[in-house]
């Protein structure tokens, strides 16, 4: 036992030495008192009164409930398409707007068969030829450019190079007739009444 | 024999050929192609069950209302000062009248122009439905022949700037094209004849086709060639030479079926 403590006497001791503080002893018990702090007391903190920090707290919980409704409410509200939505009058006047059925004879219904099955067979034909022409077109250029490589290398690379001006690449279809020449088109400013959404 | 197989060898390595740039220079169809006897009855049969699905419109309604009111004035019964009122104002068959009236008032421009009565081959204005390829007439050798506008190819430059420059060099400045991308569009080669073969050593021409589509402008005289002729498929088949016609029409996509 004594072995023990006077072990740690001594080790204790040995820590001690450089700090100053006193001891009333250098025995086993080392008794030290601790370092005194020169500050001033803790100022005691202000109360708020609990009602006053409930609303508080109520009304920052109302501000984001908000927010987030607002939110909510902007994902569920579509892009109106005036086109889908029916007048509600016009469902109301079904009856009136509907159309005599018609009858048609035997030998209508067989001309309609005979015009539909001339369609079908026509644009049969159709596909199979524009499949000709894109297999020939293909092989067109293939053959063009298996040549060109034979030729010269540099040459093939630059025939394969993207070009890059062929993009944003807009085309006007053909009408059903040609435009006027020198056409004055009537006086008029024009308005775009297309509506926008955000 | 195996002599003979060496020097033909020997001699295929040292064959030279021309490299030439060939130019598909196309003016698209400006108005559609009028529709066939099949597409005309299906149209009138698609409109049949359109209609017969359909509903009345407003206008059909209001056309029905004029109807029954001018059979009750007619007829004497219930005179009513609204009716009166709405009877003076325009009917819907005055409306479709007046619609009709401008209609027929406005001239549109003829689907068929001047140059396809006078057949002018060289105008742009000729076939509009159709699509039109520039061709030339030039000299090789003594003779003529109709090709499409083509050109040696220079040292340093790419194919595509040849075509180009062919373009320049067979139009002049004043036409505005769209070529379609760098790589050609098809191939084509010939061999010159003998004596032009033994006298410059060139064995024949690979021609590399490149196709553009006209923007706007024209032709310009030029000394490249003789005479010049916008043409549709049909007529390329006529004009131009048999085995270089074939190669050609692999490329032109706006053939008809029965061509």
């Amino acid at each position: 036992m004594l072995k023990l403590f006077s072990s740690v006497a001594m080790h204790s001791q040995s820590v001690l030495v450089g700090i100053r503080n006193f001891s009333t002893s250098g025995g086993p018990l080392l008794f030290r008192s601790s370092v005194p702090m020169f500050a001033e007391p803790l100022k005691k903190k202000k109360r708020l009164d609990p009602q006053i920090l409930k609303a508080r707290e109520d009304r920052k919980r109302k501000k984001i409930e908000k927010s987030i409704r607002k939110l909510e409410k902007v994902s569920k509200t579509l892009k109106p398409i005036d086109e889908v939505q029916l007048m509600a009058t016009l469902s109301n006047e079904r009856d009136i707007r509907q159309r005599p059925t018609v009858v048609h004879s035997n030998d209508k219904l067989e001309e309609n068969l005979v015009v539909a099955k001339a369609w079908s067979m026509y644009k049969h034909d159709e596909h199979f030829f524009n499949l000709q022409v894109i297999n020939d077109l293909e092989y067109s250029q293939q053959r063009a450019l298996n040549e060109l490589r034979e030729v010269s290398e540099d040459l093939y690379l630059a025939a394969v190079d993207i070009d890059e001006s062929l993009l944003t690449c807009q085309l006007t279809g053909p009408v059903e007739t040609p435009p006027i020449e020198n056409y004055q088109s009537p006086d008029g400013e024009y308005i775009d009444i297309s509506k926008k959404w955000d | 024999m195996l002599k003979n197989f060496y020097s033909r060898m020997h001699s295929t390595k040292q064959v030279k050929w021309d490299i030439m740039a060939g130019l598909c220079l196309q003016r698209k169809p400006i108005i559609t192609k009028s529709l066939t006897e099949t597409e005309v009855n299906f149209q009138n049969f698609l409109q049949e069950i359109e209609f017969e699905k359909s509903l009345k419109s407003d206008h059909e309604l209001r056309h029905e209302k004029d109807v029954k009111r001018m059979e009750k004035l007619k007829s004497g019964k219930v005179i009513d000062f609204d009716d009166m009122d709405q009877a003076s104002n325009q009917s819907a068959q005055d409306y479709v009248d007046k619609n009709k009236e401008e209609l027929l008032n406005f001239k549109f421009a003829s689907r068929s122009t001047k140059a396809d009565e006078i057949n002018d081959i060289k105008s742009l204005k000729r076939k509009l439905d159709d699509n039109l390829v520039l061709i030339v007439k030039q000299k090789f050798g003594h003779d003529d022949f109709w090709v499409l506008p083509q050109g040696l190819w220079n040292d340093g430059e790419t194919l595509r700037e040849t075509a180009e420059r062919i373009l320049r060099e067979s139009c002049g400045n004043k036409i505005n094209v769209s070529f379609y991308g760098n790589a050609p569009c098809g191939f084509y080669k010939y061999k010159y004849p003998k004596q032009k073969r033994e006298q410059s050593n060139v064995e024949g021409a690979k021609i590399f086709f490149f196709k553009a589509k006209l923007l706007d402008g024209n032709v310009e005289q030029k000394d490249t060639w003789t005479d010049y002729e916008w043409s549709t498929v049909p007529e390329l088949n006529k004009k131009l030479i048999q085995p270089y016609m074939k190669n050609v029409k692999l490329f032109l996509s706006n053939y008809n079926v029965n061509t």
